[in-house]
């Protein structure tokens, strides 16, 4: 029994490690560590019979070392063992380690057990359900996470949202525009990222209604993109500018510090960039500004 | 009489001052008398309907405004207190004038009776003048009443307790207030009423004086011993009087009880606020606006000289609260309901209907049927009180059709009550939510859970509902569906009541609910707090189909923390698998309970069901132990009852019988030891549980003891009640003469034989193992000595000599005799239960 814990203490030093280099982009079935790299992980799935049966252990500390080591193992084969975890119930750290690790996992095969915790009591276990779900390429997640939207918790309404921005599509929009305007904030940014140009202008009349910096959020999304056109992002920032005040100048300054430096070939850009200096011209650096919603 | 002339003397002698108070109020004066009530009875008119009393002849209404003070920037204009007459039939303001009136106007012919502070007031009622008015001092204006030109009033304070308690009661001319005569007392007083010649006064809450008009003097009293007198009302239709219940004033009256006299239960007892019949008669009604009045129950008698009931007119009570009206037929069930704009202020039952003023100065007649309006007036005033006297007020139709009475349902009015957003009436909305749950249609109880759900639902009406869904026993498919409905933030669709739903569900046993407990279950939406309760409901009213879910909840959260300070949810989930989940079910319960991670009061929760089980089945194998410990105590009480007080001789003798063998053998011996051995006798004394002691032998040689001792000892007999009894067994050795044999005795051979035999054919008479010649005869002389010849066969009692003749108490005859044994020694006796020894043992 020592022996394999020592073992296992060994393989999870060598998960940890692993983990804490991914970073995001890993997190999504990212490259491993080139080769020669001293944290090129050993494990395999071969081992999965080898560590599963920890995942039984009356040791919490085992349990989640085991969940380490299986996610290390980055193979979908891992998600049922951690499937059958989370149904038999466990206490909330690690409920909510397994739920981290099929995001990290990020495996078609999670969508069920994760479907199923969309429904825990816990708000938390939730909302990690909800994110691991945003993490899973499938067709069937937008759908999931819609239901999101209706949870009584804000902080779960909040990551469905922010996961529809991330995976969703324009079929999203109407549900997206119906929570936004029952004060689910993060849709704002869920609507910039995935609103086409015809959702500008239905945006846009939330102005004045909804706090500014709410907005900021979505038209941020807006701005950036390259599928919505120059004039769309002109008239959004002449309407900004409109609104003035302290935060759109900030915004609106950040917003100029994304615009390539020196001259610019591309001659909408180049209009854009110089409605977006006339506009900043036009604010006052302090005070003024039309006072709009709650935000600022 | 000598009462009456000792009174005149002193009226007399004091100079006729009509003033001078009269014999009244005494403790001392005898009550409940019936010949002193018989005159005053004998003196009332006939009963009457209802009429106007008023001097212009028309129903008339005098009414008190409360100031109006308006906001900042509005356009209307402020008033003063006023005092107004309106004519009902012709819609004609009378007269009105500044006057702050503290009560309630009373309309009294041609005069209007009404308080300012300190004073009573009198008014002509056609213009409004004053006519007069008296101090009050510190006591406070409570009513008067008049009949032709008197008047009598009353004032009086201390009501509501404390020492200070007095009362005033005035009689004057009506128009000019001059004094006939007045009683002032150390005790409260209530509005008096007049009719046939006599005052009667309501006083201290218990008595009715009744004194003469012309002089004041009280001529009976009645007492009541088991009630409360709160008000006296004198009407055409007669004299009532009561607090709660209403009495009819008769001859029955003088019993003093409700059982003794014509006595209606208070109607509408279980209406909020416990409504009167009558505005309390101790307490001036407000002439200002106050809540005192706006709760009441309006009903007008039948003129009837009927003493064993009060008949209603129309059959109606109507009881108001405040804008809301109920209208009630006289075994108490609805009519219908109806809620005006503003807060009734007075209301009067008529023949066709109820007639109210409200607050806003409008009138309205509502239809005795169906409380539609059928008449109404507009004032245009905002009223603090009215004093009304319209008879049987009966106008002309006028009011427009209301478009909303062609839908209007009892149903529909009730639920328009219980929704009135006017939360001062709450508990007459709740009363509406009791009305509606008595009711038939199953669609009330949708209409109730969509009240319980409404936000704006006070507390208490939200418990009257949850109240009426428990007991009621239609609808519950309504129940059922709404359990489909679930939390949604996105279209602002709240979780169904089902703090309200599941325990009525589990009242009415709705099987069918169970598919939408179980979903609910498994919502995470469901309120933590009600959680428990939708639990129960799935186990209560589920079966082992409920065990998965079950065991999924259960399995899910045993170890989080949600339920870590109170996990009543996991052990009502675990409760149900333990139920319905069979072996299967327990074992995952034991798996679950023996997980370190499991929080501890699930742990607990768990342990308690074995437990329970197990103690609970303790208890049972104890009372199953307790219950045969008893039956058994109880057969054998039975068979103890049973036993024969003693044993016979042929129970005694069947016993030696079954171990013949065992004696022969030690006979046999002694025989050849002594062949002249003629019978072995045993006496012994037999215990009641069917042991032997102090066994004696005859002969009682040596090897011959030593050899059946063995045998004797071990015998057992039957069981018997007396504590012990005597006993003898003898053996005889010697046959029956051959000619005397019968047949069978000489086949059978040697005398055991015989004896078994004859057991066995004479029902174990006492005769077996004796010698035919130790059979008495019947008739046989007492003989002493001899060898115990023989004289005949045996086989019955009586038969041979005496002195051979083995009792079944052993004893040896009545005369002794020589030794029958054979033996010369002459030792044991056989015993006597009487006592008495048979000569040939030995004495003790």
């Amino acid at each position: 029994m020592n022996q394999s814990r020592g073992r296992l203490a060994a393989l999870a030093i060598v998960a940890l490690g692993l983990l804490s280099a991914a970073g995001a982009e890993a997190q999504r079935r990212g490259a491993e560590p080139a080769e020669g790299d001293s944290r090129r992980p050993t494990l395999t799935i071969a081992e999965l019979d080898t560590v599963t049966p920890q995942l039984q252990s009356a040791d919490p500390d085992e349990v989640r070392e085991a969940l380490d080591l299986l996610v290390a193992m980055d193979d979908a084969r891992v998600v049922e063992p951690i499937a059958e975890l989370l149904r038999s119930g466990h206490r909330d750290r690690i409920t909510d380690r397994a739920l981290n690790a099929l995001k990290v996992l990020a495996s078609p095969r999670a969508i069920e057990v994760l479907s199923e915790f969309r429904h825990h009591r816990r708000a938390s276990a939730r909302r990690r359900a909800y994110q691991a779900l945003a993490a899973i390429e499938d067709r069937r997640v937008p759908g999931l996470l819609e239901r999101g939207l209706r949870d009584s918790d804000r902080s779960v309404r909040g990551a469905a949202a922010l996961a529809l921005g991330e995976v969703g599509s324009e079929a999203n929009l109407e549900i997206l525009f119906v929570a936004f305007e029952r004060n689910v904030v993060e849709a704002a940014i869920a609507i910039g990222k995935l609103g086409g140009e015809q959702s500008i202008a239905r945006y846009t009349e939330f102005l004045g209604r909804e706090p500014l910096g709410v907005m900021l959020s979505g038209y941020h999304e807006f701005l950036r993109r390259d599928d919505i056109g120059v004039e769309k992002k002109t008239a959004i920032v002449e309407r900004l500018g409109e609104v003035s005040g302290t935060m759109v100048r900030r915004f609106l300054q950040e917003y100029l510090g994304t615009f390539p430096s020196g001259r610019i070939r591309n001659r909408e850009l180049r209009e854009l960039k110089e409605v977006v200096e006339q506009t900043l011209r036009r604010i006052p650096e302090s005070g003024g500004g039309v006072t709009m919603g709650g935000g600022q | 009489m000598k009462r009456a002339a000792f009174v005149a003397l002193v009226a007399a002698s004091v100079g006729c001052v009509s003033n001078v108070p009269t014999d009244a109020f005494s403790y001392q004066f005898p009550d409940n008398v019936g010949e002193d009530l018989a005159p005053v009875l004998a003196a009332q008119p006939p009963p009457s309907a209802d009429a106007i009393t008023n001097a212009i002849g028309e129903p008339v209404a005098v009414v008190t405004t409360h100031p109006i003070e308006p906001e900042e920037g509005s356009a209307q204009q402020a008033t003063e207190a006023e005092l107004a007459a309106l004519n009902l039939t012709s819609g004609e303001v009378l007269w009105r004038k500044p006057f702050e009136a503290m009560t309630r106007p009373d309309i009294l012919g041609d005069v209007v009776m009404t308080s300012v502070r300190g004073a009573v007031v009198a008014l002509d009622l056609r213009s409004g003048e004053e006519l007069w008015r008296e101090e009050l001092d510190d006591l406070a204006y409570v009513g008067a009443s008049r009949s032709g030109n008197v008047l009598v009033w009353v004032a009086s304070v201390g009501v509501a307790g404390g020492a200070n308690r007095k009362g005033r009661l005035v009689a004057v001319d009506a128009r000019s207030g001059r004094a006939r005569w007045e009683h002032r007392i150390d005790g409260v007083l209530g509005h008096p009423q007049l009719r046939g010649g006599y005052v009667f006064v309501p006083w201290d809450r218990q008595n009715i004086a009744i004194l003469k008009l012309e002089d004041g003097i009280e001529v009976a009293r009645l007492r009541t011993t088991d009630d409360v007198i709160g008000w006296v009302r004198a009407e055409p239709q007669g004299v009532y009087y009561g607090y709660r219940g209403i009495y009819k004033l008769n001859e029955r009256s003088a019993s003093g009880t409700k059982e003794g006299s014509t006595y209606r239960v208070a109607p509408l007892a279980d209406a909020p606020r416990e409504p009167l019949v009558q505005d309390d008669g101790y307490y001036p009604t407000p002439g200002t606006r106050s809540a005192r009045g706006r709760i009441r129950v309006y009903y007008e008698p039948e003129p009837t000289t009927e003493t064993e009931g009060i008949p209603v007119e129309g059959d109606r009570f109507y009881f108001v609260y405040f804008r809301y009206v109920f209208a009630f037929d006289g075994e108490e069930n609805l009519s219908w309901a109806r809620v005006l704009p503003r807060d009734i202020v007075r209301a009067h039952a008529l023949t066709n209907g109820v007639l109210t003023i409200a607050e806003d100065g409008n009138a309205r007649l509502l239809g005795h049927d169906e409380g539609k309006i059928v008449w109404e007036q507009d004032y245009d005033l905002e009223l603090a009180s009215a004093g009304l006297d319209v008879g049987d007020f009966s106008p002309a139709p006028n009011a427009e059709a209301d478009p909303a009475d062609a839908d209007r349902t009892l149903r529909s009015s009730l639920l328009r009550i219980a929704g009135d957003p006017d939360n001062r009436l709450v508990p007459a909305r709740a009363f509406a939510v009791e009305l509606l749950a008595k009711m038939e249609e199953p669609e009330i109880t949708r209409d109730l859970l969509d009240l319980y759900a409404q936000r704006s639902t006070p507390g208490a009406l939200r418990e009257a509902i949850g109240n009426a869904l428990r007991v009621r026993e239609v609808g519950t498919e309504y129940l059922v569906s709404a359990l489909d409905q679930h939390y949604d933030y996105l279209d602002d669709v709240p979780a169904p009541p089902l703090g309200l739903i599941v325990p009525a569900l589990l009242e009415q046993r709705v099987d069918g609910a169970v598919e939408g407990l179980v979903a609910h279950m498994m919502d995470h939406e469901t309120p933590r707090e009600v959680l428990p309760t939708v639990i129960r409901g799935v186990v209560e009213l589920g079966d082992e189909s409920v065990v998965p879910p079950l065991q999924t909840f259960l399995t899910l959260y045993h170890a989080d923390s949600l339920f870590e300070e109170n996990a009543d949810a996991l052990a009502v989930a675990a409760e149900g698998i333990f139920r319905h989940g069979g072996d299967e079910g327990r074992a995952l319960l034991q798996a679950l309970m023996a997980q370190p991670r499991t929080e501890e009061p699930a742990q607990v929760a768990i342990q308690g069901l074995f437990d329970r089980e197990e103690a609970q089945a303790a208890a049972q194998a104890r009372a199953e132990a307790e219950a045969a410990e008893r039956a058994a105590a109880e057969a054998a009480r039975a068979e103890a009852a049973a036993r024969p007080t003693k044993l016979s001789q042929a129970q005694i003798n069947e016993v030696f019988v079954a171990h013949t063998e065992h004696l022969r053998g030690c006979i046999e011996g002694e025989l050849e030891r002594n062949p002249r051995l003629g019978m072995v006798r045993f006496a012994f004394i037999i215990n009641n549980d069917g042991t032997t002691e102090e066994m004696r032998y005859a002969p009682a040689s040596e090897p011959l003891v030593e050899c059946l001792r063995p045998v004797v000892g071990d015998l057992r007999f039957p069981q018997f009640r007396q504590r012990r009894q005597r006993a003898s067994f003898t053996v005889s050795l010697r046959s029956t003469p051959e000619a005397e044999q019968t047949e069978d005795e000489m086949v059978m051979g040697p005398w055991w034989q015989r004896a078994q035999r004859r057991s066995e054919t004479q029902g174990g008479e006492r005769n077996i193992g004796r010698p035919w010649w130790q059979i008495r005869r019947v008739d046989a002389p007492s003989q002493g000595g001899g060898d115990g010849g023989p004289e005949g066969g045996g086989g019955q009692e009586g038969d041979g000599p005496w002195w051979m003749e083995g009792e079944e108490d052993g004893s040896g005859g009545s005369g002794g005799g020589p030794d029958d044994s054979g033996d010369d020694s002459g030792d044991g006796d056989s015993g006597d239960a009487d006592g008495e020894q048979p000569w040939w043992l030995p004495s003790e």
